[in-house]
């Protein structure tokens, strides 16, 4: 019999827990979320919240808000929820799929009438779950004189129920409403506490989830962010100027934070007509010696890469962000995917060297944001940073890094002096980095072009000539690639079973799925890699001749990265590489790699 | 093409009987179970064993879920019908929620019956008909070392039995109204007495509860019209089990002690059916209702319920004269031995 | 479109006749603004013209060269910052003003000149030239229009005439060309100014007037493809086409001016002027009531 199916077998305590608010737009389950979100982590929890959204425009459709808690770091949103919030019944029946197969539903226990059959999550409750029914209106009704506050009444529900501190909740709801009127904020707590206390009154407790009040301490000031939010304020402590971009899903938000706050630090926002304006508007910035950044998804990049080309072969800095989403063409804008990896590596016309860079966490989008601009400008090169749907939009608690970009390693700039003369532009160095003058200097003019050109900048299509430039713009991956901190590999030492590879947003499913498979025994190791062009291949290599299994996992059909590696390594490797838009399930890598060891 | 949506309520024997049939008669119908107890269909006579920790509770589970999945049968546990409305098909659930049916069986079970003079104390009772009574029991039991068994009926017997053989001092105050719905003759008292006496159990007769104290509702003690005081951890209401109609009242539905129905177990409204615990059976030979009791009997009435509803006119018979004897003392003790040895 | 075939750097050559006139020329300033590179434009090219009058007009306006940014597409246009003395970016199709604007937001203390023909900024570059106007980006924008692609050989572009003949559309050109003015002014340009690379003296005060306008100045000047066109516009037919604009012509009158762009009539001068709020004034304010906030 399946574990699920015992009677009344119930979640052990493990201080790990997934939480499911779902409710029509307007129910709060969001900010319900982000109350719980900050509750917990005021308690010293770690959480990710990764909200799940409606396929197209949100307007009064279902708003669902999940979050992992747990006291170790998180890594995954995990799969399916073990408590789930029915603000709404009609868009919470859909959610039950999501929900462990002994998981927990609250739902309204009162409505205002009899629903019709099938129309209450309640009678969906499938054995082996747990429902609590709660009048969640009706103590609404009573706290606030609205419904409105069902989802405060439902938080009340959830501290008393897994026992949490409710002051901890106390607190951050003052904080949320700390805008509002004295009476709207007496009032909102009344609610919570309304919800508390029908809970320890009135609900037997069959779950067996309890988090005993425990708190946790916690080093450095934590702020809870996204991973656009992040990636936005990358942006803004590199010191750009200039942000030009056009809206595309999922790479809006970063526009729009830039927008409220680059002008305060007197820099400037354009939405351009599309993808090329924006791009052009950045490689323009770029070229007058002003940092800049576009964000967009994968048709954008599409759009974008001439432009990019032009910056490769002009050498011009610019960093462009692409949060990627499902494809190919317009895809599937709100699904999660890691397929743009060919396009940022190689998406050009020649041979078009470019770095790319992929944070796995929330807190990498910042440094590596940073890291981005700060190779651009000692390389002078477009860089591409990959973000995805998942890390976008997901919400974690970081604690910024002090050390910044400086943890990637230190790349100094290159700035031509007045009084070279003449002045190459493009002159050879050993690195391929040539000095660098700003238009405004006198005596250090030059003409950029994307045609391929001299030393001196001039157009010169010579055979000798277009190899030697081409060398150049190739060795400065190389120059990029010493100064960057080499990946340490993870997990075990020496000999491993297996050794998986990972790269971006599902490094962290990469990561969980090690931890189980070392549970289960094997010796277990990662390499992850955060820049991606150029690679460290000696140290891939060191790495993957420790292993006997060699596994790749990303979110994309055709192994995009498993092609980098095997070129590479030159061995048969385990490719995980699937399209789930799904933030990928770690126990579906530990699934397949038991397979092929058995 | 309107299919059937047989509704069945309750999760116990007759119900599960009668959901097979359902299903083999009719593939394409609807079938739901509702129950207001949380777990799935489990062997209540292997309870006690559970209860000392010789049966996990995953061998009282008598079908997975995958049994109903596999079956397209829709299993509503932890869900309450609090009211009905029959000529309208229409029952109405705790969480608000509106269920309609075609055909409806009402396989309800029976509920701990607490005899109207104890009710001013009753909440010092506690009853073990459920998983849930035996998990609580389970889990407080290393605190009891006496226990005080009111009543005796078929459950009883094998509890107290059972509590005495582990050491702890188990007394029984025999009721005259246990065994209901059967008069407890003479003959069959003194064969209990003795054979509970034989394993350890002291029996207290023709003596009655007037009173629970209890300073902190986990030491109890039990006073008796006789003067005794009993101290002890556990007070067990066993007077027998009444059929849980509450909901049922000012339905329309004809209810005696129990759900009258015809020897088709057809109630006085067409569409609905009552079988197993809850339900008086007419038998056109005696003139007369009967009540089944036992497991086999409830299994048997849960097929003739199922495929009646079905359209069949098949005929609940009487209960087997040897029934009515062998419910007697053989009976009770044997039901249960009978199948907790499979 | 294609980069083939163009022939290496050119050595000059300077005929002894010459002289005199290269004396006045030096003595001029203009060539204070072109490069060591000269250009490789056909012989007879209206791309001359058009150079001499930018340069006449940079000269007289004293404006110094480091701080000038010579921005193009690709083109015949697109080689021009090749022989201007500035800084330069000899981009790709179609986006030079993209790119322009970005130079210019960045570093509004640049004067940015951004250059292309017909094809790179009607054509594939067309759907940026609005956005450019919305904006008022303080920058210059000079269309070559020629009416015919000739880097690649003689092309019908977005301003050929219906029915010519041109290498791709041997039958006659099936499509009706646009009339720039007429979209600048409806875009909503705060400066129009149009312009004949045959009356090269006539640019000069065309390009000061452009090049001391604060905010967008769309000039597109007519210039005859002496090489791919002997149809359309060549200095024969164009020679007595062209009427300054009258001195009635009131310049801030948006109907006036599109009645000109509308008369059929070939008129060079400015066209359209009006003084609004640049891009830098507008973002003046918003970056002020950011910071209040």
């Amino acid at each position: 019999m399946d574990r699920n199916e015992r009677i009344g077998e119930n979640t052990v305590n493990r201080e790990d827990l997934i939480v499911k608010i779902c409710g029509s737009a307007g129910d709060g389950s969001i900010s319900a979320t982000e109350i719980l979100n900050r509750a917990v982590a005021s308690m010293g929890y770690h959480i990710m919240n990764f909200d799940s959204f409606p396929a197209e425009i949100r307007g009064f459709g279902k708003s669902c808000g999940h979050t992992r808690i747990s006291k170790n770091p998180v890594r995954t949103p995990g799969d399916k929820a073990d408590c789930l919030v029915a603000l709404d019944d009609g868009h919470s029946i859909s959610e039950l799929k999501n929900l462990k197969s002994n998981g927990i539903i609250i739902y309204d226990s009162l409505p205002p009438s009899y629903r019709d059959e099938d129309t209450a999550v309640a009678g969906y409750i499938e054995p082996g779950m747990i429902g609590y029914g709660v009048p969640l209106r009706e103590l609404s009704t009573e706290a606030t004189r609205s419904a409105k506050s069902r989802n405060l009444v439902s938080l009340g529900v959830i501290a008393t129920l897994f026992n949490f501190d409710p002051d901890a909740f106390v607190r951050a709801i003052s904080k949320r409403f700390s805008g509002k009127k004295e009476s709207v904020r007496t009032a909102v707590l009344e609610a919570f506490r309304l919800g508390q206390i029908f809970t320890s009154e009135k609900i037997s407790k069959r779950d067996a989830i309890d988090f005993e009040r425990k708190a946790y301490p916690r080093e450095g000031e934590y702020i809870i962010i996204s991973g656009n939010e992040s990636a936005a304020q990358g942006c803004l402590d590199a010191g750009i100027r200039l942000y030009a971009g056009y809206p595309i899903t999922p790479a809006t938000k970063i526009m729009e934070i830039l927008a409220k706050k680059l002008p305060i630090q007197e820099g400037v926002v354009v939405q351009t007509e599309d993808e090329i304006s924006a791009v052009g508007h950045v490689l323009g910035a770029g070229f007058s010696g002003t940092r800049s950044a576009t964000a967009t998804s994968g048709p954008g990049l599409c759009l974008m890469s001439e432009c990019i080309n032009l910056g490769v072969m002009a050498e011009i800095p610019m960093v462009i962000i692409d949060c990627q989403r499902g494809g190919p063409s317009t895809g599937l804008p709100t699904k999660t995917e890691q397929s743009d990896l060919r396009i940022a590596l190689y998406g050009a016309s020649g041979d078009s060297p470019r770095p790319v860079i992929a944070p796995t966490t929330v807190a990498e989008c910042h440094s590596l944001a940073m890291a981005a601009f700060e190779i651009s400008d000692a390389y002078q090169t477009p860089v591409i940073l990959l973000l995805d749907f998942f890390l976008s939009n997901r919400i974690e608690d970081i604690v910024p890094d002090p050390e910044g970009s400086a943890r990637w390693g230190r790349f100094p700039d290159s700035i031509a002096k007045p009084g070279e003369s003449p002045y190459k532009r493009y002159r050879i160095t050993p690195s391929g980095v040539s000095p660098r003058s700003m238009p405004g200097t006198p005596e250090l003019l030059f003409t950029a072009t994307g045609l391929e050109h001299t030393e001196n900048g001039r157009p010169n299509y010579d055979a000798a000539n277009h190899k030697t430039m081409t060398d150049k713009r190739y060795a400065k991956l190389d120059a990029l690639r010493n100064a960057w901190s080499l990946p340490e590999p993870i997990g075990d030492a020496g000999e491993l079973d297996v050794g998986v590879i990972s790269w971006g947003s599902s490094a962290g499913s990469a990561i969980e799925a090690m931890e189980i498979l070392r549970e289960r025994g094997f010796r277990v190791g990662g390499w992850i890699p955060r820049l991606l062009m150029p690679l460290h291949e000696d140290a891939l290599e060191a790495f993957a001749a420790r292993c006997r299994c060699l596994v790749v996992t990303e979110m994309n059909h055709s192994g995009q990265f498993a092609d980098v590696i095997e070129r590479v390594v030159h061995r048969p490797i385990l490719r995980i590489a699937k399209v789930y838009s799904e933030p990928m399930p770690s126990d579906d890598i530990v699934r397949i790699v038991l397979g092929e060891l058995s | 093409m309107m299919h059937e949506h047989y509704v069945i309520v309750g999760n116990g024997v007759t119900a599960n009987a009668a959901a097979d049939v359902l299903r083999e008669r009719d593939p394409n119908a609807r079938i739901t179970m509702i129950s207001d107890e949380f777990h799935l269909f489990y062997h209540r006579f292997r309870l006690p064993a559970f209860l000392l920790g010789e049966a996990s509770e995953s061998s009282l589970c008598v079908r997975p879920v995958s049994y109903y999945r596999e079956r397209n049968i829709r299993l509503r546990l932890g869900q309450e019908v609090v009211r009905v409305e029959l000529d309208r098909n229409l029952l109405y659930l705790k969480h608000m929620e509106k269920v309609g049916y075609t055909r409806l069986l009402l396989a309800l079970g029976g509920k701990p019956h607490i005899p109207e003079v104890h009710y001013t104390y009753r909440h010092r009772f506690s009853t073990f008909k459920t998983l849930d009574d035996a998990r609580l029991l389970r889990s407080r039991l290393g605190s009891i070392r006496s226990i005080v068994i009111a009543g005796g009926d078929l459950v009883s017997m094998r509890f107290a039995t059972s509590l005495a053989k582990t050491g702890r001092n188990v007394m029984m105050m025999l009721a005259s109204e246990a065994f209901w719905p059967l008069d407890l003759t003479e003959t069959i008292r003194e064969e209990c007495i003795r054979s509970l006496t034989a394993k350890g159990v002291d029996v207290i007769d023709s003596d009655r509860i007037v009173g629970i104290d209890s300073a902190d509702e986990q030491n109890f003690e039990v006073r008796t019209a006789a003067g005794l005081i009993l101290p002890c951890q556990y007070v067990g209401a066993f007077f027998g089990w009444r059929p849980q109609v509450d909901f049922l009242v000012r339905s329309g539905l004809d209810i005696d002690r129990g759900i009258l129905v015809d020897e088709h177990l057809r109630t006085n409204f067409d569409s609905v059916f009552a079988a197993g615990d809850c339900a008086q059976v007419y038998n056109p030979g005696i003139r007369n209702y009967w009540v089944s009791i036992g497991w086999p009997n409830a299994e048997r009435l849960g097929r003739v319920a199922g495929e009646n509803m079905a359209g069949g006119a098949l005929e609940a018979g009487q209960a087997p004269q040897s029934a009515l004897e062998v419910e007697g003392i053989q009976a009770c003790t044997s039901w249960w031995r009978e199948h907790g040895s499979e | 479109m294609n980069q083939a075939n163009t022939p290496d750097q050119p050595k000059p050559i300077i005929h002894a006749g010459v002289s005199r006139f290269l004396e006045d020329v030096q003595k001029s300033g203009i060539l204070n603004y072109r490069s060591e590179s000269l250009p490789t434009w056909c012989p007879g090219c209206g791309y001359y013209g058009i150079t001499h009058g930018i340069t006449q007009a940079l000269s007289e306006l004293e404006i110094p060269s480091h701080e000038l940014v010579f921005v193009s597409g690709i083109g015949c246009a697109g080689r021009y910052p090749f022989f201007m003395k500035g800084y330069g970016f000899h981009t790709i199709h179609g986006r030079t003003l993209p790119i322009a604007s970005g130079i210019k937001m960045a570093n509004p203390r640049l004067r940015v000149i951004a250059v292309g023909g017909d094809g790179d900024g009607f054509a594939i570059g067309g759907g940026h030239l609005p956005h450019a106007i919305r904006r008022n980006i303080d920058l210059t924008y000079v269309v070559f229009d020629n009416g015919i692609y000739g880097l690649t050989k003689g092309q019908a572009s977005p301003t050929t005439p219906q029915g010519q003949i041109t290498a791709t559309t041997p039958y006659g050109n099936p499509e009706q060309p646009l009339n720039p003015t007429m979209l600048g002014l409806s875009y909503g340009t705060s400066f129009l100014a149009t312009g004949y690379a045959g009356l090269p003296h006539e640019l000069l005060p065309i390009f000061k007037a452009a090049f001391s306008h604060r905010g967008f100045s769309l000039v597109i000047i007519t210039t005859p493809c002496v090489t791919f066109d002997s149809v359309n516009i060549t200095y024969d037919r164009f020679r007595h086409l062209w009427h300054p604009i009258p001195a009635s012509h009131p310049v801030s009158d948006i109907r006036s001016a599109m009645m000109l762009a509308m008369s059929g009539e070939h008129y060079y001068g400015v066209m359209f002027s009006e003084d609004r709020p640049t891009w830098d004034d507008r973002w003046e304010t918003i970056q002020r009531n950011a910071r209040k906030k």
